[in-house]
């Protein structure tokens, strides 16, 4: 039978004295990444290669600070990278449905939007002066009076002609009249009368004769508007263009590499050309602008017809160091790929260039785009844009209205940028290996994964690291100094999150939680520096913030509602332990469970099972128990066995395999008809070889069963018998390790389940010795005797009646064996 | 009524049925206004225009259509009484915009006789430069402003580039004719306080800018100065190009206004012409 373990066993307690520091002000902060060797290898490779498709999944528990981690690491990398291009949108003059992007060396999109905006100012006052120089006035007369000369010429002949004729060409309301004239006067109608048919019909003729040259004349008419137009046209422009070309010369000096820019500020120069007519009527002077290229249809100028010539700077790296590393925390699909604005105007909505607002994707291009996949999923369309644009190598802005065809609001269609970055996705691993197996495309743009630890080796050498880690993080959370015992204290709950003596935890948020609130119980205390009391502090408190269902649980077991022995024995009937998760608490607590046998077919029963409420894995290990106990028992023999297996007083649902020991216990009590000591409470799963195996949450549930006892006050029998495995999981609490240093409670480490038996009972378990018996007086030849009863007294009811007996029965008013079977007790 | 040194007291403005625009009504009330006085209209229906309607071999051009139909029968004379109450319409609206007492009477005849014989009743004769044109630069010029330009009165000639009461363009040379121009156009400014541009020719300038400075004080007008070099009516017609609004004032029997320059001057004004006759 195994002994107790000793205080030592229960606990890894951190000697502060091993610490070469007295508080964490004498230690260095960390400046690189430690304990995730593995994953660091991976993100060193997913940065250095530059191929397509080659993005990370950081994968790791959440909390484990890999976004530190990751931020950190990137940011020394892109340190050294070079700073990416600036992106702006522009007006696309030929099209202002399609604005165009335009890419300037970092730092340079600012200064042209600054310089495009001094231009335009400057041109609302350079070109309304061009327009009221002497020069423009002087050339623009000329041109009209000389068209006006030319009209007037036009008319003059056919005035001359009319006038040789003696015909008077007069100007009526609604045109031009033609009347028969006599010395410079028209004819009245005495006058007309008294001339002879041939001079009437001559003066007739010659009226018609004029009809030629008065539609020649007007018909001129047009022509010569359309060449003054033109001229006139002709002169603002060059007048313009004198004004635009010196101020846009200066600009475009300052970019004459990027031609993209160049051709740009040509289309601008045009467009300003173009549209001169507002410029002057901008500055109030509407009699200027008239007859002007571009003159608008009203009197007024829109102010935001200025707006085509800005510059909508996207992207501005001005202040950017080396390449950006971008952490996006709301990856909706506008944050990611950017939007286009509307303004309503009149009841519709409008756009243009400058309402296009960058996304993430435009802000990291050419560094490091940092997104958690879960949010990232969980944001409808983002993951499938961020695919797409990751495929195609260019970002395309598309809301999500226009993908499901749900807006028809007149929109644009901005120029894809390019897109040359890095994506680094963190995520649990289970959205790594459903992405894996359900998207194909997952494989081929995130190739690399970067795989983090959630724990750290507990070692010598990692002793110091681990201490500075935890400097970082008060550092980082701008706390107290923690002196060596506090540290010591952080290391002893650092190992119980994780639940292994020989790990320390990973999960840097977790420790950031315990820092902060020690350090606050030591502001309470008045300490400059927080101690080991005030991580004790932090944790008891905690756990009374969160433990009142802990509590109630135990106060209904201590006042016998729920019904748990920590006395006495009794036969098929065993304390097992459990272990509750509410929310980041978890604690543990006993449940009885009891066996019942008898003879028959119907095999072992778990209630759990047929009541649903138990789940997949702990049916399993009822499965396994009857595999156990089929394997162990009457080797020669059918088992006939009815047997039933509870939980009692459970009422919520059962899983996991922890209790298949305990099960098993009871089971074999209930047929060996061998009491189980209630002092005891025990957990493992078992195997079908009797082997007891590794369970989680043993700290929590050897202390739960303690609580119960201490309650009821320790009787120095008391203890948790444990698989052997677990025993480098223990982190006791320290009033547990203390009981049991005083022998006031007890753990036992057990590797089959005969070793278990044997502590339950006190009682041999029992060997099979070459004969093949259990050896009398034994647990186990106790088991097979009522195993070998059950199955002669099966084969004895399924033995044919002897003719005349069931008659003889019948009369005699005897029940037959069979019949009786049903109420026979079970042994 | 009118203003005691106002430079005129009696104002006849001088209409024809091809029609003047509200832009002409508007500165001739304006220019009523800063004078104080009534505004009388006269329509001068010209006796040619008005036997033409009557004569069945007359015919007429449409200009859209580019052809010769003849009049239908009594079709001019309801044209011109539609003019005239056209006429009567906007000229109400003008004055009625600025409190001005009006009146509006219509005299058949040639205009010529008919302005002349009521230009005995008035010391301003307004007239519009041309007649409503036939297509954007096809102006034809008005019958009033011959008429007007031959009478022994001063005529403010009205046209495209408006009237303004701020700006006044005025060639002074120390004839006569110039100072006469130069004294209505001070009392003119001096109503509004404004300035004048006095363009002086380069010979004598100094002399002939003194001359100006010192008809300002009484007037409280500012002056500035343009010098016109030669000092010929082509030279003041090249400067007139130039300048960007005002009304141009000259003095009638001025040198610039020998032969056809007064045509040339008055297409050359950015604005209005005042031509200032009389002692």
């Amino acid at each position: 039978m195994p002994n107790a373990l000793s205080a030592k066993e229960l606990r890894r307690a951190f000697d502060p004295a091993r610490f070469s520091f007295k508080t964490t002000k004498e230690l260095k902060p960390l400046d690189k990444i430690v304990g995730q060797d593995r994953a660091v290898a991976a993100i060193r490779f997913g940065i250095g290669i530059e191929k397509k498709g080659y993005n990370l999944f950081a994968m790791g528990p959440e909390q484990t600070g890999k976004y530190q981690v990751i931020r950190q690491f990137l940011e020394q990398a892109a340190q050294k990278e070079p700073t990416p291009s600036d992106w702006c949108y522009v007006n696309n003059f030929a099209d202002d449905k399609k604005p165009e992007a335009l890419e300037l060396p970092a730092g340079k999109a600012v200064t042209l939007r600054e310089r495009m905006s001094g231009f335009i100012e400057e041109l609302k006052v350079a070109i309304p002066a061009a327009f009221e120089s002497d020069d423009y006035r002087t050339r623009r007369k000329a041109i009209e009076e000389h068209f006006k000369e030319e009209h007037e010429k036009v008319f003059r002949g056919v005035q001359e002609a009319a006038r040789e004729r003696e015909i008077a060409l007069i100007r009526t309301p609604m045109g031009l009249g033609l009347a028969p004239m006599k010395n410079g006067e028209v004819l009245n109608p005495e006058q007309f009368g008294r001339l002879d048919e041939k001079e009437r019909e001559r003066i007739e003729n010659e009226m018609q004769e004029l009809q030629e040259p008065l539609q020649e004349a007007f018909a001129r008419v047009p022509q010569l508007e359309k060449e003054e137009r033109e001229q006139i046209r002709q002169l603002n422009r060059e007048v313009t263009t004198l004004a635009v070309r010196h101020l846009i010369k200066e600009i475009a000096r300052d970019y004459e590499s990027l031609p993209e820019v160049i051709a740009h500020l040509d289309a601008v120069r045009d467009d300003v050309v173009e549209n001169a007519a507002t410029f002057v009527l901008s500055s109030g002077q509407a009699g200027e602008a008239q007859g002007m290229p571009g003159m608008p249809g009203g009197p007024m100028v829109d102010p935001a017809f200025f707006h085509r010539y800005e510059v909508n700077v996207l992207v501005d790296h001005s202040k950017t160091e080396g390449a950006p590393v971008v952490f996006e925390d709301h990856p909706t699909l506008a944050n990611l790929i950017g939007r286009i604005e509307h303004q309503a105007q009149f009841g519709a909505l409008i756009t243009d260039f400058t309402l296009i607002r960058p996304g993430a994707l435009h802000l990291a291009n050419g560094g490091y785009l940092i997104l958690d996949a879960r949010k990232l999923l969980t944001q409808p369309f983002s993951w499938e844009s961020l695919k797409r644009a990751l495929n195609a190598g260019c970002i395309r802005i598309e809301s999500a209205g226009e993908m499901l065809s749900l807006v028809s609001t007149v929109s644009i269609e901005p120029e894809r940028i390019p897109l040359n970055l890095k994506i680094v996705l963190l995520g649990e691993p289970m959205i790594y290996y459903l992405l894996s197996s359900y998207d194909q495309e997952f494989s081929k743009l995130f190739k690399v994964v970067a795989d983090f630890d959630d724990r750290f080796e507990n070692t010598e050498d990692n002793h110091e690291t681990y201490a500075r880690l935890l400097t970082t993080l008060i550092e980082r959370n701008e706390l107290r100094p923690f002196d060596a015992g506090a540290v010591a204290r952080v290391f002893d709950e650092s190992i119980r999150m994780t639940g292994d003596q020989e790990k320390l935890t990973a999960f840097t948020e977790d420790l950031s939680d315990l820092l902060r609130e020690a350090d606050h119980w030591a502001g309470e205390a008045g300490r400059d520096t927080v101690a080991a009391e005030d991580v004790t502090r932090a944790v008891e408190e905690e756990i009374f913030r969160v433990g009142r269902i802990r509590d109630r649980m135990q106060e209904q077991i201590v006042r016998e509602t729920l019904l748990i022995d920590t006395s006495g024995s009794a036969v098929g009937q065993i304390n097992g332990l459990a272990v509750y998760q509410l929310g980041q608490f978890s604690f543990g607590k006993p449940n009885r469970i009891t066996a019942s046998v008898r003879m028959g077919r119907g095999g072992i029963v778990d209630i759990e099972r047929e009541a649903k409420l138990g789940g997949n894995i702990h049916s399993k290990g009822v499965l396994i128990l009857t595999g156990y106990l089929n394997s162990k028992y009457v080797p020669n023999h059918p088992i006939t066995l009815s047997a039933s297996i509870v939980f009692e007083q459970s009422y919520g649902g059962v899983d996991g395999d922890s209790a298949s020991t305990a099960e098993t216990c009871a089971l074999i009590s209930a047929l060996a008809d061998i009491p189980i000591n209630q002092e005891l409470a025990i957990t493992g799963s078992l195997n079908q070889h009797g082997h007891v195996q590794a369970i989680g949450g043993v700290n929590e549930k050897i202390e739960g069963f303690f609580d119960i006892c201490k309650a009821r006050g320790l009787s120095g029998k008391q203890g948790v018998i444990i698989p052997q495995a677990n025993v480098k999981h223990l982190m006791l609490r320290p009033d547990v390790v203390e009981a049991a240093g005083k022998g006031e409670f007890h753990i036992y480490p057990v590797s089959t389940a005969d070793e278990a038996l044997e502590i339950l009972t006190g009682k041999e378990a029992g060997e099979r010795s070459k004969s093949g018996k259990f050896p009398r007086g034994s647990i186990n030849y106790a088991v097979e005797k009522t195993l070998e009863k059950f199955s002669e007294r099966a084969r004895d009811f399924n033995r044919p009646e002897k003719p005349g007996a069931k008659a003889a029965g019948k009369k005699s008013g005897k029940k037959s064996k069979h019949e009786s079977a049903g109420e026979e007790p079970a042994r | 009524m009118s203003e005691p040194h106002a430079p005129f007291r009696r104002l006849l403005l001088a209409l024809e049925t091809t029609g003047q625009d509200e832009a002409f009504f508007r500165s001739a009330a304006e220019l009523a206004a800063n004078l104080g006085i009534e505004l009388s209209g006269l329509l001068v229906e010209d006796e040619d225009l008005m036997r033409m309607g009557e004569l069945p071999v007359a015919r007429q051009f449409n200009v859209l259509e580019g052809s010769l139909r003849p009049f239908a029968p009594g079709s001019l004379e309801r044209e011109v009484r539609s003019e005239l109450a056209q006429t009567r319409e906007r000229l109400s609206r003008a004055c009625e915009r600025l409190g001005i007492p009006h009146s509006l009477r219509s005299v058949r005849g040639r205009p010529g006789l008919v302005i002349e014989e009521a230009a005995e009743e008035a010391d301003l004769l307004v007239v519009a430069g041309n007649a409503r044109p036939l297509s954007r630069r096809l102006e034809i010029r008005s019958t009033t402003l011959g008429a007007a330009l031959t009478s022994r009165r001063s005529v403010l000639v009205l046209q495209r580039g408006g009237f303004s009461t701020s700006d006044w363009l005025v060639p002074y040379d120390g004839s006569e004719p110039s100072k006469r121009a130069l004294t209505v156009a001070l009392r003119l400014a001096g109503r509004d306080g404004r300035e004048i541009t006095a363009l002086l020719p380069a010979e004598n300038n100094e002399a002939l800018r003194k001359e100006v400075l010192a008809a300002l004080p009484e007037s409280g007008v500012r002056a500035q100065f343009i010098t016109i070099s030669p000092s010929t009516a082509d030279a003041l017609a090249a400067l007139l190009r130039r300048v960007p609004r005002g009304t141009l004032v000259l003095g009638a029997g001025s040198s610039l206004l020998d032969g056809e320059s007064a045509d040339r001057l008055i297409a050359a004004a950015p604005g209005a012409v005042l031509l200032v006759r009389g002692g």
